[in-house]
C-alpha cells in the first residue's frame, strides 16, 4: 500500500503572512489543528499547530525562547501555563501576528510513492500528528495521517 | 555507602534543598551543590569509585552536544550580526580584564588563564526569571536573552583554548613549534574529530529508519563516543561535543531536534548528580587564603563584563541603553562555568591547581547569585523596559 493510495487531496493551506485571527478562523471552521503553510508555488515552509498559537503567550520573541530552551542550562522560572493568563497581548496582534512567525520550519514530509509502512514510522517517530506529501521539488500533493493510513489498513483487510 | 543509596540520597537532597532555594528566587544549581557538601564535606561520605568521572565525562558530554545543537545556521543568521559582535567583545574582554585582576593578586600565571577562561558564561536561568518578572520588553531585553542563551557556548570555546594554554605552561615545554602544535591540535583535533562524527552520524540517519527510542539511545551514544574518542587522542573533549552537535543540526536538523528534546527530557537528575558531586570537592578549608582572589575575580568580571558590553555595543552601533546596561544586566554564573571549573579540576589535578579552582568557582556563584538580580533589575529599569506596575 502506497501512501497516495490512502492521503488526501483536498488541503486547507495558509500563507506565510496569513494572520492571527484568519488562522483562528481556520480552527474554529474545521476540525483539524494542523495546516500546511505553502509558499505562492505550493512548496512547503512550514506547519502550523493550534499548540504554536500559544507561542504568542511567551515573555520573549520565539527566537530568543528557542535559543534558550536548547541551553542545557536553562530552566523555566514558571510553568507554560501561567504565560496564558499573565502576559498582556495588545489588540493589535491578531493582524500583526502572521503564520511565519509561528510555523514550525522543521517539516518531515514524504513522496506520493513512498509506502504507507514508510508514512506511519515517520508519524510515530516524529511524534507527528499530520505528514504532508509532495513531489519531488516540494510542493506540497495532500496530507496523510493515522486515521488515513488506519482506514486504508482496515479497508484493505475488509473490515471497513 | 551503597552507591544506590547514594545516589537515591543526592536526588532526594537535590531536590528538597532546589524546592526551598526556589522560594528565595536562588537557582537551583545551588541546592545540587549544597546536596553534595552536605553529603561530603559535612557527613564526610565518599562517592563511590568511579562516579565521579563517569558523572563528569555523561554530563559534559551532553552540555556540550546540545550547546552545539544551538548553532543552526538559520538561527546564527536570524540572529544577527549586532549580537555576534557583542556577544564576541564580551567574551574576551570579559576574559582579559579577570585574567589581569586576578594576576595582579596571585602573579600566577596559569590561575588567572583559567579563571579568565571560566568567567564569561552567563547563567540563564537566573537573569530571565528577572526579566519576566518586570515584564521585561525591549531591545536590551532581547539583546541579553540572546547573549544568556549563547555565552555558554562561547564560553566553552574561550575555556577550551584557555585550558590547553594552561597546561602548556605548566607543561613547561619550551620549543615554539611544539607549543603552538600542542593546542593547535586539542583545537583543530576536537574540531576534526566532533565534525567528522556528526558527518558520519547525520548521513546514517539520514539513510536509517530509526524511532524514537533508537535516536535517544544513538544520540547519547555518539556524544559519550565522541567525549570518549577525543580523550584517547588528546583533543578538547567539550569542544569536540560541542562541533559533532553544530554538525548533526546542521546536516540533519530533524534528528538534531528530536535528539534535543529527548536527551532535555533527563537532564535534571543528570544535573543534580553532577553539580552534587561538584559540591562534594568543595574544601572551605582554603576559603580563608583566596578570598582575595574571590574579590578580585568577582571585581574582574563585573568590571569586565561592563566594559566588554559597553565597547562591543559600540563596535555594533547598538542604542546607548545597551552600551550602557547590557553588562549589568548578565552579572549572573551559574552552571557551566562551575561545571567547566570540576572539569578543569580533573583535568588539571596532576599540576596543584585542581582544588583552588572549584572552591573559587562555587563560592563566587553564590555570591553572584546573590548580586546579580539586583544588577539585571536596576539595568532594566534605568533602560525604561520594565513594565509600569513594577516600577
Amino acid at each position: 500500500m502506497l501512501v497516495k493510495d490512502v492521503m488526501r487531496r483536498q488541503v486547507i493551506t495558509v500563507k506565510e503572512s496569513t494572520t492571527l485571527k484568519e488562522l483562528m478562523r481556520i480552527f474554529q471552521k474545521y476540525p483539524f489543528h494542523h495546516l500546511p503553510v505553502v509558499k505562492e508555488d505550493g512548496t512547503v515552509v512550514g506547519i502550523v499547530a493550534l499548540e504554536d498559537i500559544l507561542k504568542i503567550f511567551e515573555p520573549f520573541p520565539p527566537y530568543l525562547m528557542e535559543m534558550l530552551r536548547r541551553n542545557p542550562f536553562y530552566t523555566e522560572t514558571e510553568p507554560e501555563e501561567t504565560n496564558l493568563f499573565k502576559v498582556d497581548l495588545p489588540p493589535e496582534m491578531g493582524v500583526l501576528c502572521v503564520a511565519e512567525d509561528l510555523m514550525n520550519m522543521n517539516v518531515v514530509t514524504i513522496k506520493e510513492d513512498a509506502t504507507a509502512m514508510e508514512a506511519l514510522s515517520r508519524i510515530r517517530s516524529y511524534n507527528l500528528k499530520t505528514l504532508p506529501v509532495v513531489d519531488e521539488d516540494g510542493r506540497l500533493q495532500g496530507i496523510v495521517n493515522l486515521f488515513d493510513i488506519l482506514m486504508g489498513v482496515l479497508k484493505e483487510k475488509g473490515i471497513f | 555507602m551503597n552507591i544506590y543509596v547514594f545516589v537515591a540520597l543526592i536526588l532526594l537532597l537535590g531536590f528538597i534543598i532546589g524546592r526551598l532555594l526556589r522560594r528565595i528566587g536562588l537557582t537551583e544549581v545551588l541546592a545540587y551543590l549544597t546536596a553534595g557538601l552536605i553529603i561530603g564535606p559535612v557527613f564526610g561520605v565518599k562517592a563511590p569509585e568511579h562516579f565521579e568521572s563517569l558523572i563528569t565525562a555523561t554530563t559534559l558530554a551532553l552540555v556540550g552536544y546540545m550547546v552545539g545543537l544551538s548553532f543552526s545556521f538559520d538561527f546564527l543568521k536570524k540572529m544577527g550580526r549586532k549580537i555576534l559582535i557583542i556577544l564576541t567583545v564580551e567574551v574576551l574582554i570579559t576574559s582579559f580584564v579577570v585574567w589581569g585582576f586576578v594576576y595582579a593578586v596571585t602573579k600566577n600565571l596559569p590561575l588567572a588563564i583559567i579563571l579568565g577562561s571560566l568567567a564569561p558564561a552567563t547563567a540563564p536561568a537566573g537573569t530571565v526569571a528577572v526579566f519576566r518578572d518586570l515584564r521585561a520588553r525591549g531591545t536590551l531585553t532581547n539583546v541579553a536573552i540572546a547573549i544568556v542563551g549563547l555565552d555558554d557556548a562561547a564560553g566553552i570555546i574561550i575555556y577550551s583554548i584557555g585550558l590547553v594554554w594552561v597546561k602548556m605552561l605548566l607543561g613547561g615545554k619550551a620549543s615554539i613549534l611544539s607549543s603552538l602544535l600542542h593546542p593547535a591540535w586539542e583545537i583543530f583535533g576536537a574540531i576534526a574529530l566532533g565534525g567528522g562524527i556528526g558527518a558520519g552520524l547525520s548521513y546514517i540517519t539520514r539513510k536509517v529508519r530509526l524511532s524514537s527510542d533508537h535516536i535517544f539511545v544513538i544520540s547519547i551514544a555518539i556524544a559519550v563516543l565522541c567525549w570518549g574518542l577525543a580523550e584517547m587522542i588528546g583533543v578538547s573533549t567539550i569542544l569536540a561535543c560541542m562541533v559533532l552537535g553544530a554538525m548533526l543540526i546542521n546536516l540533519n536538523g530533524h534528528i538534531a531536534n528530536h535528539s534535543n528534546k529527548l536527551i532535555d527530557s533527563i537532564m535534571t537528575p543528570i544535573f543534580i548528580l553532577f553539580f552534587a558531586a561538584i559540591g562534594m570537592e568543595i574544601n572551605f578549608s582554603q576559603f580563608v587564603s583566596i578570598w582575595p582572589v574571590v574579590l578580585m575575580y568577582c571585581a574582574g568580571r563585573s568590571v569586565g563584563k561592563i566594559i566588554g558590553c559597553g565597547m562591543g555595543g559600540v563596535l555594533s552601533k547598538s542604542e546607548p541603553k545597551i552600551t550602557r546596561y547590557l553588562g549589568i544586566a548578565l552579572l549572573n554564573q551559574a552552571g557551566v562555568a562551575v561545571g567547566l571549573a570540576f572539569l578543569a579540576t580533573q583535568q588539571l589535578s596532576g599540576y596543584g591547581l585542581g582544588g583552588i579552582i572549584i572552591t573559587l568557582m562555587a563560592t563566587t556563584t553564590a555570591l553572584f547569585q546573590i548580586i546579580s538580580p539586583l544588577g539585571t533589575q536596576y539595568a532594566v529599569k534605568r533602560a525604561g523596559e520594565a513594565s509600569a506596575s513594577n516600577l
